[in-house]
């Protein structure tokens, strides 16, 4: 990448990144293991927030660059250390565990949640055209999905949506960084 | 006999499609075709052919799928039959029966294929993992709580109250519930190394009050030898059990052998 530590400040050149907050922001990160918001980490260090972001993109394009074991995500609203996904399986056999997939199912009830938002069951049952009860179920206990309300209609059924731990699962800011559905349907008949 | 709910039961598949439109989607795409021009004959013939396999595989086929089949035969019918004069009227109510199967084709697809990006995206705890963050003794964090007596207390009572299912009154021998197996039934709920349940939940999927008096005895066993942790989140909030051995499928065997009762394994 560009922002290459070894190059000579030229006084007429674009001056050098102040790299100053990226050593102890890697240590806090290191630390808190969970997502942690720019402003925490702002407050622990006494700086602006804008100066800590700039610092932790920093981090991220030097981590990316040197293309090592960990990687720095913006997840939700806090920022992240995690393994590179080519280190999954000596990860995993280190830990002794087997990797936590949802099923196809499960999958399609998630994209259909995050995508139609909020939304209740019975739509969810059309648009599949089976009875998704028992998955939606099992990704609310998993917290994947939330009850985020009550729908305005006879019965008034429970209104679902996704939860943090949706964003996390897969390292996305917001829902509003899925790609549209649009383009999906443009892509779909190619696919095959 | 296993009471505890399978902490899998979220990732079942039921059968090899999901639903009717699932072998839809996989017929028109088998078969090239168009999606916005749907013949349906060729693809209600092909619907029917495999309801009638799955039938005769006794894979017991959902009601789904019969409507389904049903509503195929009737666009079929339509699509044999002569047609009526176009008039007005079917332009105001306007939609083709047909053309609302393909729209819903078409949306599902959307879902399906959304759901596939989603599947590749690096998923945590599949492809990228992270800390667990590093706890201080006065940490004011979640987990940090030391579990009170109360808790546990008030966490058996309720065990002992709650849904339990008569003993049998009378019993040929049995020795009853021992702690060995409860305690392994306990870790199998927990599903492996660093899994954090709710310990009433876990608990209560034990159904007789025997079996569960047996298993909470055994928590405190486990915990006492580390192999599980037992903590809360708040003071009298709920009480967590998380497994703390990293080889649990060893742990596994090792209650056994506790117990000397490898036969037990046949429970499972």
């Amino acid at each position: 990448m560009s922002e290459d530590d070894n190059i000579l400040p030229f006084p007429e050149g674009p001056q050098p990144e102040d790299e100053s907050l990226v050593p102890v922001l890697e240590a806090l990160l290191y630390a808190s293991g969970e997502p942690v918001e720019a402003s925490v980490f702002a407050q622990v260090l006494d700086v602006g927030a804008t100066e800590v972001r700039r610092s932790l993109r920093l981090l991220g394009r030097q981590l990316a660059a040197r293309e090592g074991g960990l990687e720095l995500i913006e997840v939700g609203t806090g920022w992240q250390l995690r393994t590179r996904p080519e280190h999954a399986r000596a990860v995993l056999a280190l830990r002794g565990a087997k990797p936590q997939r949802l099923s196809k199912a499960a999958l399609e009830v998630l994209a259909i949640v995050a995508y139609q938002q909020p939304v209740i069951r019975s739509e969810v049952d059309a648009l599949r055209g089976v009875d998704s009860g028992a998955v939606l179920k099992g990704l609310l206990d998993r917290g994947v999905v939330r009850v985020v309300g009550r729908r305005d209609m006879p019965g008034r059924p429970l209104e679902y949506g996704t939860s943090r731990a949706f964003l996390e699962i897969f390292g996305l800011k917001s829902v509003d960084q899925l790609p549209t559905l649009q383009e999906r349907a443009e892509l779909a008949p190619h696919d095959e | 006999m296993l009471g505890i709910a399978d902490d899998d039961s979220w990732s079942i598949e039921t059968e090899v499609f999901d639903g009717p439109l699932d072998l839809l989607l996989y017929l028109v795409r088998r078969d090239g075709v168009n999606l916005r021009e749907l013949a349906i004959t060729p693809i209600a013939d092909a619907y029917l052919e495999y309801v009638e396999r799955m039938r005769e595989l006794h894979l017991g086929v959902a009601a789904e799928y019969l409507v389904m089949a049903a509503t195929l035969v009737y666009l079929k019918s339509l699509e044999l039959l002569p047609r009526l004069p176009t008039n007005v009227e079917e332009e105001e109510e306007g939609v083709d029966p047909r053309e609302a199967l393909a729209k819903r084709l078409i949306e599902y697809e959307r879902f399906r294929v959304a759901a596939e990006q989603l599947e590749a995206r690096d998923m945590l705890n599949r492809d990228v993992f992270a800390r667990e963050p590093l706890v201080f003794g006065d940490d004011e964090r979640p987990f940090a709580t030391d579990l009170d007596a109360f808790g546990l207390l008030d966490l058996y009572y309720e065990l002992l109250c709650r849904e339990v299912r008569a003993t049998p009154e009378v019993s040929f021998g049995d020795s009853g519930p021992d702690v060995g197996t409860c305690c392994r039934r306990v870790l199998v709920a927990l599903g492996g190394p660093g899994q954090v349940r709710e310990l009433g939940e876990v608990l209560r999927g034990f159904r007789t009050m025997p079996e569960r008096v047996v298993s909470f005895i055994g928590v405190l066993e486990m915990a006492r030898l580390s192999w599980v942790d037992v903590r809360q989140e708040v003071h009298l909030g709920p009480v967590w059990i998380e497994s703390r051995v990293s080889q649990y499928h060893s742990l596994v065997q090792l209650v056994g052998s506790v117990d000397g009762e490898d036969a037990q394994e046949a429970l499972w």
